[in-house]
């Protein structure tokens, strides 16, 4: 199954500015594993998997802005699985932490 | 609004002291610009300024009540220190030279930091100028030793992770960094026609960000203005005057702002500080379909190099105007003061630009401020110190000692 790492709404109404992945693309991703670092005006955040996988897409790269709600990344369950149709297509989302320090 | 009683009156006097007299304190006479603080304290206890005692007798004040109460405008009675004041800040405001020059800002940052959590970096972050940076900026660690593990510098900002093992409370970094400023009328941006045009005006029409969002009371205020798209500059200087008759320019506790409308309880409230002033300027123009943003950086006068917050509004595409509201203080809040009235209207002197609301802010990192805070300034040997402190225990938050060199013409 491809899983979609979804920026939380929670976090606020403006972007989030991603800080630095912690994972490249095709590295498999264990559970309470560091994905990747945001940060908002006020905090920086880090995003914790809860599920194992492999990271198979980043949607965006250091420095670049991602709007709550929008999918930063997909994981799947097996590595080579075949990826969805687009950034926006449907899907499950992956059970991840985010830690404001 | 209720005093918050959380200064000795200690703090109170080196705070009127760098903020009045700091000619005459950094000139040598520290005492006599102590003792002016003392009687100008002296008569507004007398008027009734609120006081309390600490359990060991010390007299509390509020730091904000009393700088706000010397405070008056253009033809009401105003207590000597206000006049003494007056002539600090114009001095301050013509004390640097209107073509570019080279300037070394100091900044010496302490934070007292709670325990992280564990494995987790500590990401600490210092500003650095958006506009005019020469050079590499010099960083070093001065506590604790050893626990710099990474830095990175970009666009603003240099961010420092710490050994969250080797951190014990205090953070201790030393900076310096070149810049090259001077008077500025306009800036430019991307000009019409540019696809880049498009998206800043969208960035900075947004109905919502920090303290801006939805307001009946600023959507009234500003239909009441003229100007608008099309007359972006006429909206923006009537925006200007017409805050500057309505508020006064003063500190303002956070925590007494309107929780439901806070730019729009600032028109109850009747003060503003630079950040709120301006925030409330932004939304107004926004509100009328004007792109504007909030600016915030340190000025760089040598007597004084406070950190400041100012506007720019987009009069037509591919120019930025800058608005600062210090020019209530110089003015004493009188618009049609020849010399003074509209002083920082349309131009600004040197800054050091360090932040452009939404995208460009130094950010807390591991520094995250306290829910209530405090914050002081006073004379530090020949630095001027800013600190924050958490409320109620009083306990320092952040530290700044900074000073500016002027290096020469650019």
């Amino acid at each position: 199954m491809i899983r979609r790492l979804v920026v939380p709404k929670e976090l606020g109404e403006i972007e989030v500015r991603l800080l630095q992945w912690y994972k490249a693309e095709g590295d498999p991703v264990s559970a309470d594993e560091v994905l990747l670092e945001f940060e908002t005006d006020k905090a920086i955040v880090l995003v914790t998997a809860k599920q194992p996988g492999t990271l198979r897409r980043c949607f965006c790269g250091p420095g670049e802005w991602i709007k709550p709600g929008e999918v930063a990344a997909w994981l799947s369950d097996q590595p080579d699985e075949p990826l969805l149709a687009d950034r926006n297509t449907p899907g499950e989302n992956l059970a991840a932490t985010f830690d404001a320090t | 609004m209720s005093p918050i009683l959380a200064a000795s009156l200690d703090d109170v006097l080196e705070q009127l002291v760098v903020q009045v007299w700091v000619y005459q304190a950094r000139g040598g006479d520290h005492a006599g610009a102590r003792a002016h603080a003392e009687r100008a304290v002296e008569r507004l206890l007398s008027r009734g300024l609120p006081q309390a005692r600490a359990g060991d007798g010390t007299m509390l004040l509020d730091p904000y009540a009393t700088c706000n109460a010397l405070k008056a405008r253009a033809g009401e009675h105003a207590d000597e220190a206000w006049i003494d004041w007056l002539e600090t800040l114009r001095r301050n405001a013509v004390s640097l030279p209107p073509a570019p020059h080279r300037y070394r800002f100091h900044l010496n940052r302490e934070w007292r930091l709670p325990s992280p959590p564990p494995g987790r970096a500590i990401v600490l972050r210092l500003p650095l100028p958006l506009r005019g940076q020469l050079g590499t900026p010099q960083v070093r660690l001065l506590e604790p030793a050893g626990a710099l593990m990474d830095r990175r510098d970009e666009a603003g900002r240099v961010e420092l992770r710490l050994d969250p093992q080797r951190v014990r409370g205090s953070v201790v970094v030393e900076m310096a960094v070149d810049l090259v400023a001077g008077e500025t009328r306009e800036l430019a941006g991307p000009s019409a026609g540019d696809p880049a045009a498009a998206a800043e005006e969208e960035l900075w029409l947004r109905p919502t960000e920090g303290l801006i969002g939805p307001s009946p009371t600023v959507a009234a205020l500003a239909r009441d203005l003229p100007g608008g798209p099309g007359a972006a500059r006429e909206l923006a200087r009537a925006a200007f005057d017409r805050l500057i008759s309505l508020l006064q320019f003063g500190d303002v506790h956070r925590e007494h702002l309107d929780r439901e409308d806070p730019l729009g309880g600032l028109l109850k409230s009747s003060w503003a500080d630079c950040a709120l002033f301006s925030t409330l300027f932004v939304a107004i123009c926004r509100a009328r379909g004007v792109p504007a943003r909030l600016v915030s950086g340190f000025l760089l006068y040598q007597a004084e190099p406070s950190p400041h917050h100012w506007a720019e509004v987009l009069v037509e595409p591919g120019r930025w105007v800058p608005y600062d509201f210090g020019t209530w203080d110089y003015s004493a809040g009188d618009t049609r003061d020849p010399v003074w009235g509209a002083f920082f209207r349309e131009r600004i002197d040197a800054r050091f630009t360090a932040e452009v609301a939404p995208r460009h802010f130094t950010g807390w990192g591991s520094a995250r401020p306290p829910e209530r805070w405090l914050r002081l300034q006073r004379l530090t040997g020949d630095r001027y110190e800013h600190t924050l402190r958490v409320l109620p225990s009083g306990e320092l938050f952040q530290r700044d000692l900074v000073a500016v060199e002027t290096l020469g013409a650019a």
